[in-house]
């Protein structure tokens, strides 16, 4: 049985963790759905989203080299295959608030007293939300 | 520049006619010009001599001189090289290479040397390949074809002795002096001769098209640079059949790739990716490419399932970045706009041609993945977290119940390696070029009975029933 996206990812971000757990539940969760997206639209349309979810995927390598426990103890939550009424457009828009939620998370971890190795992790998983994100919308905010 | 084996080659037969025409026309001013065109031309012979045995590995002469049937175009060029060598002589390194090539056989002799040395850096000192292009050289079909070219350029060579003889004696060089550097090369020619009758001289086969590894990327020309990172992503595929640190991720970055190109080569050919279904009906042209990017998409979805024991590779991403920078230039998915790319600097037969090239060099890539994926799975060191497994698939075994609660990975099961498998069996092969005949029926042969089968398992969001 398939859902609406928009759901599930609202409660993921209002409930996904401030620090690191938050960040790498979001990131996979959107990794997932650009992948799930880019199976349900023309070839044309699913290659910048391939391009999209590999960011977020590098994005959460780089998050799980720092922290190697993190897929153990973090929510992994898959949003499942678009729903029809969700439409690509609403999917994309889910995707967005999600890549979002979890770069502001990063922006402001990166603002705390952190080790100087967990700084430049966050540093090199910025750029890579950031282009997701940019890929899947369309638009450099 | 990047050169390849047939530029070097068609270089220095170029160089042979210039050097061939200056001295029919134009008698020597000195006796040193003279003497210096007699030592270009043993130089000549000399590279000659060494890309013959670049291209026959010197261990293979002793199996192929006591062979009752030898291949005519080895043993001709093994019996012309031993030829040079009693007129060059035997002191190494040649003279002819501690002095700077001033005339045009002295840079036919470079470009020769440079062809050998091309040669050479495709295969480790023991004769094991360095790239996928190690198997054209080693294959007995481009080397006849490629000894049957030197042993033409030879011919050539040797044709001019004659004539050379009465220049340098024109120009005051004893005629015991000429006779030793030009003693009667006819036992140079009929090997020569032989060597060149053997094959096509005029067709180097798929030699013609091996370059350098490693060489840089011309960043100039979008064109060349598609190509270039294209050649890359495929050794770096190849090399990574035999990395011992063998990552899944680098798996996928390739396999982005493989989308990339086949969607963008199915909208230059025409098809309507914006719609569901589109490319026409035929399972061939655009359907086809469609139908291998969507190939390449399944497996990347696959793929991500699994743990990366590795970090993946920083030259394939960055190859990946450029070849769809390069793809949106030259032919622009529906709704991306065209980066500045002057369109009077490619016709329309060239993008074709490196778009064309893009898709077999992926066929080549999912091979070698298809390769590298086999050998990971069979060392037991796929991956995957046990959450993404399925109830049905851990109902029967209470540890991986526990491994699903706390989110452990686990070695994964053998549907999904098997799934993945099938996959690279589809994109393995050209999306419209039959496979080729193979003697024995290879595993993929006995399994992928359809390589135009649908790979697409979901509905595409629009698409009509």
């Amino acid at each position: 049985m398939t859902t609406l996206w928009a759901q599930p990812a609202g409660v993921l971000i209002e409930q996904a963790d401030p620090g690191w757990e938050g960040i790498w539940a979001l990131t996979f969760a959107a990794g997932h759905a650009a992948i799930n997206l880019s199976l349900a639209v023309p070839l044309g349309l699913s290659v910048e989203l391939t391009y999209a979810a590999m960011d977020f995927r590098e994005a959460q390598d780089e998050l799980e080299w720092a922290r190697p426990d993190l897929p153990r103890r973090c929510a992994a939550v898959n949003l499942g295959q678009v729903h029809p009424a969700e439409g690509e457009s609403g999917a994309r828009a889910v995707i967005d608030l999600l890549a979002t939620a979890a770069l502001e998370r990063t922006v402001a971890l990166a603002t705390t007293d952190l080790q100087i190795p967990d700084l430049l992790c966050l540093v090199r998983v910025m750029p890579k939300l950031f282009t997701g994100r940019a890929k899947v919308t369309g638009r450099i905010p | 520049m990047n050169v390849t084996y047939g530029d070097l080659i068609a270089r220095a037969a170029r160089a042979v006619h210039d050097g061939a025409a200056q001295v029919q026309h134009r008698p020597f001013d000195t006796t040193t010009e003279a003497l210096s065109a007699m030592a270009d031309f043993h130089g000549v012979l000399d590279a000659v001599e060494g890309h013959t045995w670049a291209i026959i590995n010197p261990a293979r002469a002793a199996g192929i001189t006591s062979s009752h049937w030898p291949d005519p175009a080895e043993i001709a060029a093994l019996g012309m090289a031993a030829q040079i060598r009693k007129v060059t002589g035997t002191l190494r390194p040649h003279p002819s290479l501690l002095r700077p090539a001033v005339g045009p056989w002295g840079e036919a002799a470079r470009c020769l040397r440079a062809a050998s040395d091309l040669l050479a850096v495709h295969r480790n000192p023991d004769g094991t390949p360095r790239s996928p292009d190690a198997g054209a050289i080693q294959d007995s079909t481009g080397r006849a074809g490629a000894l049957a070219r030197v042993g033409d350029l030879a011919d050539a060579v040797v044709a001019m002795e004659d004539f050379l003889a009465l220049r340098a004696g024109q120009a005051g060089v004893s005629w015991p002096e000429v006779r030793r550097w030009l003693p009667g090369m006819a036992a140079i020619r009929a090997h020569a001769r032989d060597a060149a009758m053997s094959g096509q001289p005029g067709h180097g086969g798929p030699l013609d098209a091996v370059g350098l590894i490693g060489a840089p990327i011309r960043t100039g020309d979008v064109l060349d640079e598609l190509g270039d990172r294209l050649l890359r992503l495929r050794q770096s595929a190849w090399q990574l059949v035999n990395d011992p640190n063998r990552s899944i991720a680098t798996l996928r970055d390739i396999a982005t790739a493989g989308i990339a190109v086949h969607a963008h080569t199915a909208t230059f050919h025409g098809a309507d990716l914006t719609r569901a279904g589109a490319g026409g009906s035929s399972p061939t042209g655009g359907r086809a490419l469609i139908e291998r990017g969507r190939g390449w998409q399944h497996l990347h979805a696959e793929l991500r399932a699994f743990a990366c024991p590795g970090r993946p590779d920083d030259v394939v991403r960055q190859d990946l970045i450029g070849i769809g920078r390069c793809l949106r230039t030259i032919a622009p998915l529906p709704g991306q706009a065209k980066i500045t790319f002057d369109p009077k600097g490619a016709d329309d037969r060239r993008i074709a041609a490196t778009l064309n090239g893009a898709v077999t060099v992926m066929a080549d890539v999912g091979d070698y993945n298809a390769r590298t994926f086999a050998r990971i799975t069979r060392t037991g060191h796929l991956h995957i977290n046990a959450r993404a497994l399925t109830g049905a698939e851990i109902t029967d075994d209470p540890d991986l119940v526990k491994a699903k609660v706390d989110g452990l990975l686990v070695p994964a099961p053998q549907p999904h390696a098997a799934t993945v498998t099938e996959l690279y069996d589809v994109v393995r092969h050209h999306p419209t070029r039959a496979p080729e005949a193979v003697l024995a029926p290879a595993r993929e042969t006995a399994q992928a009975t359809g390589v135009e089968r649908d790979p697409i398992a979901r509905p595409e969001i629009g698409a009509r029933p």
